[in-house]
């Protein structure tokens, strides 16, 4: 069953819907619940509240603009930021640290496509641990502290990094991507 | 504007990751994850992931592992030849001249990456097991299997090797099969050859005398191979140069004595890019380097140096004087236990190398401008470190002293090891460092450690009129109120 038949399914029985999708994407979600959340019960309680969010959003749900994938880990990951500000464990990016200086174009489906392989691109063939670094940071909004003890590294060589990963990304998107 | 984690979180994070779930995020018991995770070591399988979606990749995973399933069911179907048969079968002659051919192929692959090598561009060389066509190779493996240096390369000496490596490239067979090993250390270990499938199998080894059919690993070398004594020597050689610099690096910022800055003050223009064969140039790195060579390793050949302002060297590239390839110690803190091969990123090195200085951007050298800050360096009686403070409102003045000084034009003092004035003995040292944004470089001022010079500026000595950007913090600037380093 592709993803439109899915969404075409949540939209005539919920349950069954529910069901599929859930098969399909369960995982996908739990795995971004568990970079983000520390304890289980957090994490399936941020992991439902996807599947309720994703229901309750499935007349809104344009899959012209994004996979319904991409849609079930944008609020994954979203729903598991905002139990960590509940439980008052966020630590948010400090304001210039995630700042590229550039503006990057959104505001349209082609250049929000063509920005996003390149971003895909660039990050995906960053060596280890530079790649989990960056996702660590900039995904799962992981403090330094904590990326640096999981991967045995200094904090001040994940410092580095972060600064090497935002220099690569920005320059390809300055050679490739469409800036405002 | 938008933020980085704002771009990300449009982009499910297997994908981020080619295919790969992060470390941490698999085999915990609420994750039933339909993406695979895959070991690190197994580096072909993540280049395969690598651009494809989790679930393409659990597709080619799938389809891979049916076609070993196929090639296992195939060879338990055709166990009657064994492959010694098959080996025996074939007549010496054409043995001999797939042998040769295996050899002239080794050649190329061998030539081809020294020539990546030479230039600094390794992490364009696949390591691993690979088997393609002669006539048309796969991406990677057309990489080690092209035929001139072509403008792949910008550098003479990557010619030089290629062309004396590879040999007379006529005589190199143009068809056939080939399945050949890359190991680790970017050596072509394993080649053998076969006209086409059936044909007599060639193999040229440095790893076995053994044969092996078409396509199997030696049993006694896996895809990682041995290293001959001496690439474990000359791999020490680099290793031991990383760790030199670490050493003082670990000094100069915890030392009780902290050392002068030189290691990371190179000379503009050639900041990273230290010449051990030109000791009178280097004088004082050399003589500071020296003190931290528990290896005993010769100073020689030239080393590439890629690290962070003030952080650790981020990898040392060595290329011994007497010739042959640059040996590449990639940053492994041990921590973490990441291979060479998955770090190399040496294209900063390259342009480091090609006299660009720094290949940070305007924004970059601005980003680190900002967080160096002003530090000045405070150093108590005995040369012990005090403290470091990022105080402003004075560098106006040291911004002017420095731009004086520099239109001054002034010849340096001759290092002279002898003439060091010992840390215990210096009564006050002084310094600042920043980053000249204009010039992109680095910046340290200090109050001299030799006899007969009284400032130190940017790696060299000099003896000079006007020392008052050194008398700044007499001047009630606060000291820290502990005696660690900020």
């Amino acid at each position: 069953m592709n993803e439109k038949e899915m969404l075409d399914l949540l939209g005539v029985d919920a349950d069954k819907g529910l069901k599929c999708i859930m098969s399909a994407y369960s995982g996908l979600a739990y795995s971004i619940a568990a970079g983000i959340l520390a304890d289980s019960e957090d994490r399936h309680e941020a992991v439902n509240d996807t599947f309720y969010k994703i229901w309750k959003a499935r007349e809104d749900i344009d899959l012209s603009r994004a996979s319904l994938k991409g849609y079930i880990a944008m609020v994954a990951r979203s729903c598991s930021l905002n139990k960590l500000k509940t439980l008052k464990q966020y630590e948010p990016l400090p304001e210039n640290e995630a700042d590229l200086g550039i503006d990057v174009d959104f505001s349209s489906e082609d250049s929000a496509r063509a920005n996003e392989e390149i971003i895909r691109e660039c990050v995906s063939s960053m060596p280890q641990p530079d790649r989990e670094v960056f996702i660590s940071r900039y995904y799962y909004e992981k403090p330094i502290a904590q990326i640096a003890q999981e991967l045995g590294l200094k904090e001040r060589r994940v410092e580095y990094i972060l600064q090497k990963g935002k220099r690569r990304l920005r320059k390809a998107l300055l050679k490739g991507g469409i800036l405002l | 504007m938008r933020k980085i984690n704002d771009m990300l979180k449009l982009i499910p994070p297997d994908e981020l990751n080619g295919g790969i779930t992060m470390k941490g995020t698999n085999g915990t018991d609420d994750n039933k994850s339909n993406i695979s995770c895959s070991n690190k070591k197994n580096t072909n399988e993540i280049r395969l992931r690598r651009g494809t979606s989790g679930i393409v990749a659990a597709a080619l995973v799938l389809a891979i592992g049916g076609g070993a399933l196929a090639i296992a069911l195939n060879r338990k179907d055709s166990a009657k030849t064994s492959p010694a048969s098959s080996v025996s079968a074939v007549s010496d002659d054409a043995l001999a001249e797939a042998d040769s051919n295996a050899r002239k192929v080794y050649n190329l692959i061998n030539a081809n990456i020294s020539a990546y090598i030479v230039s600094g561009k390794l992490k364009e060389v696949a390591t691993g097991s690979f088997k393609t066509d002669l006539a048309s190779p796969d991406s990677d493996s057309a990489k080690v299997l092209t035929r001139s240096t072509q403008d792949r390369f910008n550098d003479p000496d990557a010619e030089k090797y290629f062309t004396e490596i590879a040999g007379s490239i006529a005589d190199i067979p143009e068809t056939g099969e080939i399945f050949y090993v890359v190991n680790e250390r970017f050596k072509p270990v394993f080649v053998q050859y076969r006209a086409y499938e059936g044909a007599a199998v060639g193999q040229f080894s440095s790893v076995t005398d053994g044969r092996t059919e078409f396509g199997k690993l030696p049993e006694t070398a896996d895809s990682t191979g041995e290293n001959t004594a001496a690439d474990v020597k000359t791999a020490e050689h680099a290793k031991a140069f990383y760790d030199i610099f670490n050493r003082m690096q670990d000094d100069y910022l915890n030392g009780e004595y902290p050392i002068n800055q030189n290691w990371a003050m190179l000379p503009p223009g050639e900041l990273v890019v230290l010449d051990l064969d030109k000791r009178d140039r280097y004088a004082d790195l050399i003589w500071r380097m020296e003190g931290y060579n528990a290896e005993n390793v010769e100073f020689t050949g030239k080393l590439f140096i890629e690290y962070a302002l003030g952080n650790d060297p981020d990898f040392v590239a060595w290329q011994p004087a007497e010739g042959g390839l640059i040996e590449v110690w990639f940053c492994n803190d041990g921590a973490t236990g990441f291979n060479p091969g998955d770090y190399p990123d040496n294209e900063t090195a390259w342009n480091l190398k090609q006299g660009s200085g720094y290949s940070y951007d305007e924004a970059d050298i601005g980003m680190i401008a900002n967080e160096m800050g002003c530090k000045r360096c405070i150093l108590g009686a005995g040369g012990l470190l005090q403290g470091r403070i990022t105080e402003r409102s004075n560098m106006p003045k040291v911004f002017e002293w420095y731009e004086s000084f520099l239109a001054g034009n002034f010849e340096p003092v001759k290092f002279n090891a002898k003439k060091l004035i010992s840390p215990e003995k210096l009564e006050k040292v002084v310094e600042y460092n920043w980053i000249d944004t204009e010039k992109k470089e680095p910046v340290i001022i200090r109050t001299s450690d030799i006899e007969g010079a009284n400032i130190y500026v940017n790696g060299r000595y000099y003896n000079v009129e006007d020392t008052s950007v050194l008398t700044l913090l007499d001047d009630g600037m606060p000291l820290p109120v502990n005696n660690t380093p900020a």
